[in-house]
């Protein structure tokens, strides 16, 4: 496994794009607190600058491409005819991902702090900006909630990809799950007005994941007619059941 | 036991079967062209003995281990070359050599490597693969299977792109890595190239193997033939008759073969005062027992 990760890792940080795509994870909040006056406040620093958006385009990509450029170009079939097996190679890819989000949220965490001290020099981290606390706390929850809707959707991603071998639509979907919130939202209560059951489908449960940290849990519950809580369980099985299944496809594809 | 054991391989897509009872052998050292007509399942074979696609029957056994689709251990000496080389555009040659050499201990000497298949020599190992001709991206495709230091390597085309003189020198480093004992499955459609190379001969055709052999036996079925104009072609084709020999009217020209060697049917000629006005010996040849081979198999069908 330790292998397979230096391999991967190895082919990641010999592409130009990866520092291109961390060298703007950082400029992209300096960017937006720099030219926009109105962007200096709590609600920007504590979104990384809006650079959570940017964040989550590019994992989308990042995920997209980290297999079906392995189909693209080929690359697939040393990496299966080897004594490795599917599932190490799966996890391998997962993790790569997962580290290279990191490394991204860092890269706009330090641009949103040099943003600070160079156009909000007087902005104070200890005072209560929204219900989860000040500015840190808020913070620490977007990030962790943008991660999260991250996860989901680059499950999703992932599902797309080992379909259909492509990063067009995977990406486009991802996209779609981006910006279409309030499509998928409408969605959601056509669905739940047809049956109260339909509470339970995937769109429901990640929009109420997206709000968690921008409403309170009461706003919360009432608009996606669930607790908190529930909402984080539901996510979660939601997300396990589709990286297992993004795996089984990658397990069964023949090559 | 063989290095590697291909037995009774059934595989379907569909309805349509594209391989079914597939089975042989490959012996350490040995040089085994699987060879096949488009579409008749060299790849397919190919890619059920690297793990990369399933089988419904049979085993594939590799130096005593397993392979199957879920479980392939026993590949961490396999090299392999398969349908068109895999090449990270973004990488060097030597970048490659070095991601697919970090999955073992025992890996090639990376500059003799890439002497050998020559991408060591105009800055080749330092500019991206993106940048590289056909060839060049084949002949890193041969360097990456070979980089692991296999027992078993398969090459599937490996001469696509090739100039002449790589060519050669590909066939000499084939030759002297199965003379260290590395053996090779190698399909090529280049007949003549893969005659002057391999050691065995597995006929493939409609997903079915319809001969398994040695060269030496697989030629046996070619008999040396003359092939000649004569000043009397009638006279001839009876003197051949009454000899036994086997004997054809081709375009002009008399085709005898069948008598123990050409010395008797000098002999013979001159004694029934025939004049020979051109001869022409024709040796055993691949390409055209395999056409020979497929269309008897084509006519069995």
């Amino acid at each position: 496994m330790l292998t397979l990760m230096k391999q991967e890792y190895y082919k990641t940080f010999k592409q130009n794009r990866l520092y291109i795509w961390l060298g703007l994870s950082v400029i992209f909040p300096l960017a937006i607190m720099g030219i926009f006056k109105s962007q200096r406040g709590a609600g920007s620093i504590t979104d990384l600058g809006h650079a959570t958006f940017y964040v989550y385009l590019v994992g989308i990509i990042i995920t997209a491409l980290s297999v079906s450029q392995e189909f693209g170009f080929g690359t697939i079939r040393p990496l299966l005819s080897r004594r490795f097996s599917r599932g190490m190679i799966f996890t391998s890819k997962l993790l790569l991902n997962f580290s290279i989000y990191i490394a991204l949220f860092i890269g706009a965490f330090i641009g949103t702090m040099i943003g600070q001290l160079i156009f909000a020099p007087n902005f104070d981290f200890s005072k209560r900006v929204s219900y989860a606390g000040n500015a840190w706390q808020t913070m620490g929850i977007t990030v962790m909630g943008t991660l999260l809707q991250m996860i989901f959707v680059a499950a999703l991603v992932l599902l797309i990809t080992n379909l259909v071998k492509s990063s067009g639509a995977a990406i486009g979907l991802g996209v779609v799950m981006i910006v279409g919130t309030p499509i998928l939202s409408t969605i959601s209560m056509l669905l739940i007005n047809m049956a109260p059951i339909l509470k339970w489908n995937p769109f429901n449960i990640f929009i109420g994941m997206a709000s968690y940290g921008q409403a309170s849990p009461s706003v919360i519950k009432s608009m996606v007619h669930m607790s908190q809580g529930t909402v984080i369980i539901a996510y979660l099985v939601y997300i396990f059941i589709m990286y297992v299944i993004a795996y089984l496809i990658f397990k069964k594809r023949s090559v | 036991m063989a290095l590697l054991e291909v037995k009774s391989i059934d595989k379907s897509f569909g309805k349509k079967k594209a391989m079914t009872n597939v089975s042989f052998n490959v012996e350490t050292g040995h040089i085994v062209g699987l060879i096949g007509p488009n579409g008749a399942g060299k790849s397919t074979t190919m890619r059920a003995i690297t793990g990369l696609m399933s089988y419904s029957n049979g085993t594939i056994v590799f130096d005593g281990k397993p392979i199957t689709f879920s479980n392939h251990q026993a590949l961490d000496k396999v090299g392999n070359l398969i349908e068109y080389p895999s090449i990270y555009p973004n990488l060097t040659a030597l970048e490659h050599l070095t991601l697919y050499a970090m999955d073992t201990k025992d890996s090639a000497d990376f500059k003799e490597l890439m002497h050998k298949t020559q991408i060591d020599g105009d800055n080749f190992g330092k500019r991206k693969a993106k940048n590289f001709s056909l060839g060049m991206k084949q002949r890193l495709g041969i360097a990456i299977a070979l980089i692991r230091n296999p027992k078993l390597v398969i090459l599937d085309e490996p001469m696509n792109g090739l100039d002449p003189q790589s060519v050669h020198d590909l066939r000499e480093l084939i030759r002297d890595l199965a003379n260290q004992g590395v053996a090779f499955l190698i399909s090529s459609h280049l007949l003549d190239e893969l005659q002057k190379l391999v050691d065995d001969v597995v006929i493939i055709n409609h997903g079915k193997i319809i001969e398994t052999a040695t060269m030496t036996e697989f030629f046996s079925h070619d008999k040396v033939r003359w092939v000649m104009d004569t000043s009397d072609n009638e006279a001839t084709v009876q003197l051949a008759k009454a000899n036994k020999w086997t004997v054809t009217v081709d375009d002009g020209h008399v085709q005898i073969s069948g008598a123990d060697n050409l010395q008797h049917v000098i002999t013979a000629m001159n004694h029934a005062d025939i004049q020979i006005k051109s001869l022409n010996t024709v040796t055993g040849n691949l390409e055209k027992s395999l056409l020979d081979m497929l269309a008897n198999d084509d006519k069995g069908e």
